[in-house]
């Protein structure tokens, strides 16, 4: 099964076993090590009873031994599930009732917040500790499930894994934010994922030499070029240590001296380098090739970025996780003016089409919606058969001849160049800091305190991170409630990221003459008062 | 717990702007921040924005940096050296 994502690192390991794979926190893994030590972990797995199709969690801070789990989950032919983090233990209850887990990679620390999750749900067979490295080690009893100390894996064979995976069987479910409130999973093969993975490796040239940085986390869809570009290459991946993760200055330094050649992230860490982490005090000559994607990049902070490294490529790549990346634009020279660089054409493996709202083709220069058909479309949406019904639906693409096509919720233009522009959205999701946020499972999750009558989520474009997230809420007759008290209530069950950073208290929301909400003088009210 | 006025306004500022979290309560001044990955970009953000106006300073961005985070302590010392330049 050649085109499994695994097997990335065993025909990487069988041209250079020494050579390394992941660089962090002055430690580094081999190739042949990864090899070993995933075929192992895949053996462990199947001998907890995990089996082909299954779905096995990730719920630990970024490290090689989360390389290694992630690879030999896929070995095993389940699909892995990366969970933030840094998110609350009540998201990983609902991902793991959702997707039914088999299993759950995690740290000792994080265990005593799990009993409840775990105690009498049928698929669920073992626990792996990736930071007891002794094999005696004690580990954890959770819901009275089989604990695994990572030191034990070392008790199986490490020669190679024959897996029983399907190239069209899923290698990952990503979750993103859920407009109703609840997060849907998306679900990517290995197919899917390896057309982006082995054009982009050919396409920006990745080589054994390159050392590519790993900023984005292993739930965000922009880690799937760091790992599995860099390992058809044999480069090297180098993740951001957690503990400089959060500051700037500290990811731009380490990056400089340890001489990174290929960088991919989110304009908003980029410009945050830029502004607040001192990127152009440092050498960049090591920098070949810079990819963001997630999000507009400001013009005027690209222009500054392209100056410091005037040798390295610029690439802007587009595409929501249910279709990983789908277009793509090389910016050859620094744009002028403030209209953003255009999001590009379709990669080879997928089509673009720019559609109205009768789903017949908008004409070069018109706006439309942009659907997404080809090879890197997900599967679905896991166990959300009509919400996947509406995303994926299928289209006439020529008279007669029909596929299904994702719906990306994206307005864009056609140029005269054959080039696509991003315009806006057609919805109520928006980015902040690169993450994808639906502003309604924010709202779903405020109106559920007791003290909140009406509640209104608005973003607040911020140069730096694209938006920030601000709530308007009106509390019901009599009812107390703080800012503060707000903000814990969606901390308990949301990640950071979708915490509203600015809170507000109205007597009313503005109302259209149509009774509807008025978003825009709301935040058009929060823009005057910010500026 | 015996923290200096700096000390406390910047553990009070953390627990509730944050943390969102009273669970913290008991938030010594030399737990680590950083370890549990209880700090994002953003909150870092917040933390020097409320230190610049609370106590009158300009933190240099190139002393945003994790030593001067680790905790309640180390960025109270930070906006001690700060103050006294």
């Amino acid at each position: 099964m050649h085109l499994l994502l695994p097997r990335l690192v065993s025909e990487a390991a069988q041209r250079d076993a020494a050579a390394v794979a992941v660089a962090m926190d002055g430690q580094s893994l081999d190739y042949g090590t990864l090899e070993q030590r995933s075929n192992q972990f895949a053996r462990s797995l199947k001998s907890h009873g995990v089996r082909r199709g299954d779905r096995v969690g990730l719920w630990l801070p970024k490290s090689p031994d989360a390389v290694v789990a992630l690879y030999g989950i896929m070995k095993a032919g389940a699909a892995y599930v990366p969970v933030d983090p840094a998110a609350p233990a009540p998201r990983l209850a609902y991902i793991a009732r959702d997707c039914e887990l088999a299993g759950l990679v995690t740290t000792h620390d994080r265990a005593h917040a799990l009993d409840e999750t775990f105690a009498g749900r049928a698929p669920m067979r073992a626990l792996w500790f990736a930071d007891l490295a002794d094999q005696a080690a004690a580990a954890p009893r959770v819901a009275g499930l089989p604990g695994v100390p990572w030191g034990a894996l070392a008790a199986e064979p490490g020669g190679a894994f024959a897996s029983p995976a399907l190239e069209d069987d899923l290698a990952y479910i990503l979750y993103t934010s859920g407009s109703t409130g609840e997060p849907k999973g998306v679900m990517l093969s290995h197919r899917n994922c390896r057309v982006f993975t082995d054009w982009a490796a050919d396409t920006f040239a990745l080589s054994p030499k390159d050392r590519v940085a790993n900023q984005a986390p292993f739930h965000f869809d922009l880690s799937t070029f760091d790992l599995f570009s860099t390992a058809r290459a044999g480069a090297s991946m180098h993740p951001v240590s957690p503990r400089i993760a959060a500051f700037p200055a500290a990811v731009a330094k380490a990056w400089a001296q340890d001489r990174l050649s290929v960088w991919y992230c989110t304009p908003s860490s980029l410009v945050l380098m830029l502004t607040r982490g001192g990127l152009d005090k440092h050498d960049l000559s090591a920098l070949r090739v810079l990819i963001f994607a997630g999000e507009v990049f400001p013009n005027k902070y690209l222009r500054e970025l392209m100056a410091l490294a005037p040798n390295a490529r610029y690439v802007n790549l587009y595409g929501p996780t249910e279709t990983n990346v789908c277009t793509w634009f090389e910016v050859s020279s620094p744009p002028e003016g403030d209209t953003p660089v255009p999001i590009g054409r379709a990669c080879p493996f997928d089509e673009a089409l720019v559609l109205d709202d009768a789903l017949r083709p908008v004409p070069t220069g018109g706006v439309g919606e942009l659907w997404i058909r080809g090879a890197s479309v997900m599967q679905g949406y896991w166990g959300k058969p009509e919400r996947t019904a509406l995303s994926l639906q299928a289209i006439e693409i020529a008279p007669g001849m029909f596929d299904h096509a994702y719906r990306t919720g994206d307005l864009v233009r056609e140029r005269p160049d054959g080039e696509l522009e991003f315009l806006g959205r057609r919805d109520h999701q928006v980015k902040s800091r690169g993450y994808r946020v639906e502003l309604g499972e924010i709202e779903t999750r405020l109106a559920a305190h007791p003290a909140v009558d009406e509640v209104v989520v608005v973003a607040v474009p911020d140069d730096e991170v694209t938006n920030r997230l601000k709530a308007v809420v009106v509390t019901k007759a009599g009812a107390q409630v703080t800012a503060d008290q707000l903000k814990q209530h969606c901390a308990a069950t949301l990640p950071r990221y979708m915490v509203p950073e600015l809170l507000e208290f109205l007597a009313a929301l503005p109302r259209t003459s149509s009774g509807k909400v008025d978003r825009r003088a709301l935040a058009d009210m929060t823009r005057h008062k910010e500026s | 717990m015996n923290l200096s006025p700096t000390e406390a306004a910047v553990r009070q500022f953390l627990i509730e702007d944050v943390f969102y979290d009273k669970d913290l309560k008991n938030l010594g001044p030399d737990d680590s921040l950083l370890a549990k990955g209880l700090l994002d970009s953003l909150s870092i953000l917040k933390t020097v924005t409320f230190c610049e106006e609370q106590f009158g300073i300009t933190i240099p961005d190139e002393d945003v940096l994790p030593d001067h985070f680790e905790s309640v302590r180390a960025i109270a010392r930070l906006v001690e050296r700060v103050r006294g330049k």
